[in-house]
């Protein structure tokens, strides 16, 4: 099937767990594939960017990058089974210029989960603690891998604040989107998984849902980056963590609660993070 | 191959083993003296919006037998014709050193394919035992690398885009390219260097370029060794992985400048050939690095000065 099934998501909301299951599924045997040769690329990696593209993305400037972003888009959606993890927010939080294009899309998975459970794994993730996190999450201007100093590896992501970036994927008009909840994938895999390989467009029989399942399992992902590293992680720290909900209870103070709830307590309400007096559940 | 038009540009550089005349002086290169025989032409000119025919089509590229067309908006639209003309269409307002610059990455790449060279994504330097040439991807360290032995003494062929041909005999050599690194602002720290004395690659960049005329080499040298560097989070460490036959295909494939163009421009059989006879001919190595953003430009250097002086 043509079109790009983009994997989107908040940075640490079950993005890559959904990549590790989906390697299982479209080409697991007896075995777990190897966590470092899943085959679901960063759309904002600058290889795949640059094929499309015919330049470097190294000689253009941002602008030049930008301008070509949704007809680079346009051509990767010729191949077949174009499947890109992606963190940038649906429209650019800074102009709302669409970073999207509709056209390109087959569909889109939106990995959601609890933010101060994100606070916690991204914080960790960063090696940043967990204020200066927060008020990463709480910026409505943030951006990702933006460097003018040095080559990123990547190309810059807008990301927004984590409220703008899940109302600008599951609001987005005309975007086939699909909602998982972290905590659902944990609570209910094989019923929540099936549903997202549906409506994706992925094989979706019980057993090969199942055994996929099985075989990307937070254990089984951890163990892997245990005993071989995981090219993903950053500055030496485990990726595969903790992969549960509700670590926050642990970590976070009522004040960083309060600072999450105070940006986000519409979007946390929405999707059944907060109670109606408000709250975190 | 020689540009049968009479009225060639005034100004004559030489680049790839090339002598090229162009309509504005290109200071990044090399000069040629004025009597050279010309084998290619940097002109003014009309470029289609579209190319005819059966093309391949991308983002910013289109390409065609005997055709590339790649442009950017806001600078210009540029044409590549049978390896032996590049047309360029400023856009208005455009300036010189955005045309330049834009005009030495992708139409270069293709007149290059189009004469059947056999251009890589490398910088390369000169050693005792030959052309040793660093492969790899944006960002992952060739220009810096480069640059750091260029400091040790050793000569440089080439920066970004290594060419390489076959003599009679079928040994493939490294041409000389242009004598500039093109560095960020943290790869210019990294060798010691300002990056604000140095000026940019384009005006609206924070990439600079560094000139390199005392260090260049300016005839072509036989290949000695390929290094493909990579990023891997696995290990803490460095390590070379020689690699067989096979192995160095692919990632010579993998490492072709604008390997995108083979397939419209319909060369990629022979472009093959070329890559398999350099990888029978020449030991290749893959480089691993942990992405951590630390560069450890003397370890590294080191360990590949030990591997290639071998």
């Amino acid at each position: 099937m043509k079109g790009i099934v983009w994997l989107a998501s908040y940075p640490k909301s079950g993005n890559t767990w959904f990549r590790a299951f989906l390697a299982n599924l479209l080409h697991g045997g007896e075995q777990p594939v190897d966590i470092n040769a899943f085959d679901t690329n960063n759309f904002a990696a600058r290889p795949g960017f640059d094929r499309a593209l015919g330049w470097e993305t190294s000689d253009l400037t941002l602008a030049e990058v930008e301008r070509a972003r949704l007809a680079v888009q346009e051509v990767i959606a010729r191949e077949e089974g174009a499947v890109f993890k992606v963190h940038e927010a649906f429209t650019d939080p800074r102009d709302g210029r669409p970073l999207f294009s509709l056209p390109a899309t087959r569909a889109a998975l939106y990995f959601l989960r609890h933010p101060l459970d994100v606070a916690v794994s991204f914080s960790h993730h960063r090696g940043k603690d967990l204020d200066n996190t927060i008020a990463r999450m709480n910026n409505p201007q943030a951006v990702m891998a933006a460097n003018d100093d040095d080559l990123d590896l990547q190309l810059p992501q807008p990301l927004g604040s984590w409220g703008s970036h899940v109302r600008s994927w599951v609001d987005a008009p005309g975007l086939p989107v699909q909602v998982l909840r972290y905590e659902d994938m944990l609570a209910r895999p094989q019923e929540m998984f099936t549903a997202a390989c549906r409506f994706a467009g992925f094989p979706d029989d019980p057993a090969r849902v199942a055994r996929a399942l099985e075989h990307s399992r937070f254990e089984v992902l951890q163990q892997q980056e245990q005993a071989k590293g995981f090219r993903e992680s950053v500055g030496g720290r485990a990726f595969f963590r903790k992969g549960q909900a509700g670590a926050w209870r642990e970590v976070l103070s009522p004040a960083q609660v309060s600072a999450i709830v105070q940006h986000h307590g519409e979007v946390m309400r929405r999707f059944g993070y907060l109670n109606a007096d408000g709250t975190p559940v | 191959m020689a540009p049968t038009l009479d009225n060639l540009p005034p100004h004559r550089h030489r680049v790839y083993g090339l002598t090229v005349a162009t309509w504005i002086p290109f200071p990044e290169l090399e000069s040629a003296p004025a009597d050279a025989p010309v084998d290619a032409v940097f002109r003014l000119g009309e470029v289609p919006a579209e190319l005819g025919g059966s093309k391949f089509n991308g983002a910013r590229f289109q390409a065609g037998p005997g055709r590339l067309l790649a442009w950017i908006d806001g600078v210009a639209r540029y044409l590549a014709v049978d390896g032996r003309e590049i047309l360029v269409q400023p856009e208005p307002g455009a300036i010189e050193g955005d045309l330049r610059a834009l005009l030495l990455c992708s139409p270069m790449g293709g007149l290059l394919h189009q004469r059947g060279l056999l251009p890589l994504h490398a910088s390369v330097i000169a050693t005792p035992r030959g052309a040793v040439v660093f492969l790899g991807n944006s960002g992952r360290g060739k220009s810096t690398l480069a640059a750091h032995f260029a400091r040790r003494g050793f000569r440089v062929l080439a920066d970004d885009i290594a060419v390489i041909r076959f003599d009679g005999t079928g040994k493939p050599f490294a041409e000389p390219g242009l004598p500039q690194f093109k560095l960020w602002p943290n790869s210019v720290s990294e060798l010691g260097e300002a990056a604000d004395t140095l000026p940019r690659l384009r005006p609206q960049m924070e990439k600079r370029t560094l000139a390199f005329p005392g260090s260049f080499c300016r005839e072509p040298l036989p290949l000695a060794r390929l290094y493909a560097l990579e990023a891997d989070n696995q290990s803490p460490d460095i390590h070379l992985f020689p690699q067989p036959v096979l192995d160095r295909v692919r990632l010579l494939l993998d490492h072709t400048y604008r390997a995108q163009y083979l397939p419209g421009l319909g060369i990629q059989k022979a472009h093959f050939q070329s890559l398999s006879r350099v990888a029978a001919a020449v030991p290749l190595v893959r480089v691993t690095r942990p992405d951590d953003g630390k560069f450890r430009l003397q370890e590294l250097a080191d360990k590949l000065a030990a591997d290639f002086s071998q």
